[in-house]
């Protein structure tokens, strides 16, 4: 497996699917290549949605092994993306509840804000937390469509939501997005220089 | 900005951005978005979101994210993976096993006598009667005896079966013991003349031995139970008499059963002669089809014959009593206690007497439990009920039945929720407390 360079005997232009269809018949190449275009947006899609970057590195990890597991399960009816985002969003859901559960029990919430990275910019921070204010579901079709870019009928799949309840979501959560980072303070400005110290 | 104002809604100017408009939509919308200034406006306000979102930027992946994945996925080429296959193989496996399970208990639990009837003849070899043979540890009976000789147990405790070899053993050599036994009890068979003898001894020493009695067959108070399906009450009540007559039995109770719906049935308790069981069973049986039919026996030789040496034992100890008396040797006061302890004696030798023609008779006379069934036949009673009276009818009783629910789901709310609102007010606020932990925990993940 390497970034971004194609396996040996993997022709470059082959569909995800494709792919994954000769991964399923034993070609070890076919998922290596598949790990090289999908390792990037898996990670940043656990690290959009969780502040720990260590646990996104293990969901990322997990759901790359929960392919190897389901190869035999796969069927190709619909786009691999489609398949992959499901899965890493139930890897994801599933995490949370667990989270969620023993931090009732142990007191030990987490913390609102992510832990310093030298390497984040303040619109990274402003970003993040305007993206946390919005609604569960419409959070989650905002980040599908702008980042994983999926289209409304793949994020209605995803998330088992009518299409037409996508599209007013997505609305919904662009506008109060837009309002969100319109009353924020931009990142050049004092206030965010202290909310920069902070983290 | 309202829709009516304007012929595109906001929700496809964001999806043209999206690029999820026809191509006809799609030039609709950039249409109007060339005239109205509003929609325009919007447009952009949609992309400078886009873009400020684009500006979060995300890490390259760590390198130990692909060490990881590179390894399982060795692991996972190294070994091949198993056909799919196995897994319906399993659970045909499963599924067999609970299946055969299932219908054994089915079987069990819908035929329960059946199981009970091979379990027992597993456990209890049959008897072997030689054939012509009368049984005579039982007194003369060989109802279940086939044609092959073979005694079959149908449904007999195991108890009964021991008594039966038990019995059979005792026909074989019963007199040995019965002869040690007598010998032991040193019988006399006249009363009058043990008395005679403890007189004459000056009452010191004991009466000489008589003679053994000569021995006995063992006593059996046997008891048989016998159920009949008969197609006709009336005629088997007649024939039931005569076979009472013509058997010098009797009926001990009688009962007649004449339900409006259903069979009627006769249950009698019969006492027949032991000797004429055989025949009358034999005429029993021809009754009707029989259903069920069980026999036991109780040897109570033992019982008897510690009776008679008791009631032996009370005799001689009245006539020496009475031997006392008519001495006349003694004071006032000590004839008037000889004469309470004549009297006492009197008393248990009476009791004693009893029980031992109770004994004898259930011995002399075997107790037949019967049951006389019917066979059910519906009839056309009366003129047939008008559809309007029986829908009627139906009606009634399901509003009664609807009001017999809901009052006993009011009695039931009324029982236990006392007890419920106790638990919730105990249980509800902590749980109301970890509920509202987890839902902000989950809504901070």
């Amino acid at each position: 497996v390497s970034e971004g360079q194609p396996s040996p005997g993997v022709p470059i232009d082959d569909t995800d699917e494709q792919l994954m269809a000769a991964f399923v018949r034993g070609s070890a190449e076919a998922f290596s290549t598949l790990f090289a275009r999908y390792r990037q947006p898996v990670y940043a899609f656990f690290c959009r949605r969780m502040t720990d970057r260590s646990h996104a590195e293990e969901l990322a990890q997990e759901t790359f092994l929960a392919i190897l597991r389901a190869r035999d399960r796969y069927e190709a009816t619909a786009l691999f993306r489609t398949w992959l985002y499901a899965i890493a969003l139930r890897i994801l859901r599933s995490w949370r509840r667990k989270a969620a559960f023993r931090a009732v029990f142990s007191g030990t919430l987490p913390v609102d804000r992510e832990p310093a990275d030298p390497r984040a910019t303040g619109s990274d921070f402003v970003l993040r937390d305007a993206v946390r204010r919005l609604d569960r579901i419409d959070r989650e079709v905002l980040l599908l469509r702008e980042f994983e870019e999926l289209s409304y009928a793949e994020i209605a799949t995803v998330l088992g939501i009518p299409v037409n309840t996508v599209r007013s979501r997505l609305f919904r959560a662009r506008t109060a997005l837009r309002e969100l980072l319109e009353t924020r303070p931009a990142p050049s400005q004092p206030g965010l220089a202290k909310l920069e110290e902070h983290v | 900005m309202k829709t009516l104002d304007h012929p595109v809604a906001p929700e496809e100017i964001m999806a043209m951005l999206d690029e999820e408009l026809s191509t006809t939509e799609r030039q609709a919308v950039l249409a109007h978005l060339s005239q109205c200034a509003e929609c325009a406006a919007l447009r952009l306000r949609f992309e400078s979101t886009s873009h400020a979102l684009a500006e979060w930027q995300i890490p390259a992946a760590p390198e130990t994210l692909r060490s990881a994945v590179e390894e399982a996925a060795a692991a996972k080429s190294e070994r091949p993976s198993k056909p799919r296959r196995r897994l319906p193989r399993m659970a045909w496996a499963v599924g067999g096993t609970l299946g055969v399970a299932a219908a054994l208990v089915v079987l069990v639990n819908v035929f329960p006598d059946r199981f009970a009837e091979h379990k027992m003849a597993a456990v209890t070899p049959p008897l072997q009667v030689t054939h012509g043979e009368n049984l005579a540890t039982f007194g003369g009976a060989s109802p279940a005896a086939g044609k092959n000789g073979l005694l079959h147990a149908p449904a007999v405790h195991p108890e009964e079966n021991l008594l039966r070899l038990e019995n059979q053993l005792a026909a074989s050599a019963p007199r040995d013991r019965f002869k040690g036994r007598m010998a032991e009890l040193a019988v006399a068979p006249d009363p009058n003349q043990t008395a005679e003898g403890y007189g004459g001894g000056g009452g010191g020493g004991r009466a000489p031995l008589p003679a053994l009695a000569p021995p006995q067959a063992p006593m059996i108070a046997r008891e048989v139970s016998l159920t009949i399906l008969v197609k006709n009450i009336p005629h088997a009540r007649t024939a039931l008499d005569g076979i009472l007559s013509s058997h010098a039995g009797y009926a001990a109770t009688l009962n007649v059963n004449t339900p409006e719906s259903g069979s009627p049935s006769i249950v009698a308790s019969l006492r027949i002669p032991a000797p004429q069981l055989d025949s009358a069973l034999a005429c029993l049986r021809t009754l009707g089809q029989v259903e069920a039919e069980a026999q036991s026996g109780e040897e109570v030789t033992q019982q008897h014959e510690d009776l008679v040496a008791r009631l032996l034992n009370a005799r001689e100890t009245e006539d020496r009593l009475r031997a006392i008396l008519a001495q006349r040797a003694g004071k006032m006061n000590e004839i008037l206690e000889v004469e309470e302890q004549i009297s006492q004696t009197r008393g248990e030798i009476e009791q004693m007497e009893a029980e031992q023609t109770a004994l004898e008779h259930r011995v002399d006379y075997v107790m037949v439990d019967l049951q006389l069934t019917e066979q059910y036949e519906a009839r056309l009673t009366g003129q047939p009920t008008a559809i309007g009276t029986q829908m009627r009818n139906a009606l009634v009783t399901g509003i009664r039945d609807a009001g017999s629910s809901l009052l006993g789901l009011a009695l039931l709310i009324e029982e236990i929720g006392p007890a419920i609102l106790v638990w919730v007010a105990i249980l509800g606020f902590p749980a109301w407390i970890v509920w509202r932990r987890y839902r902000r925990a989950q809504a901070r993940f």
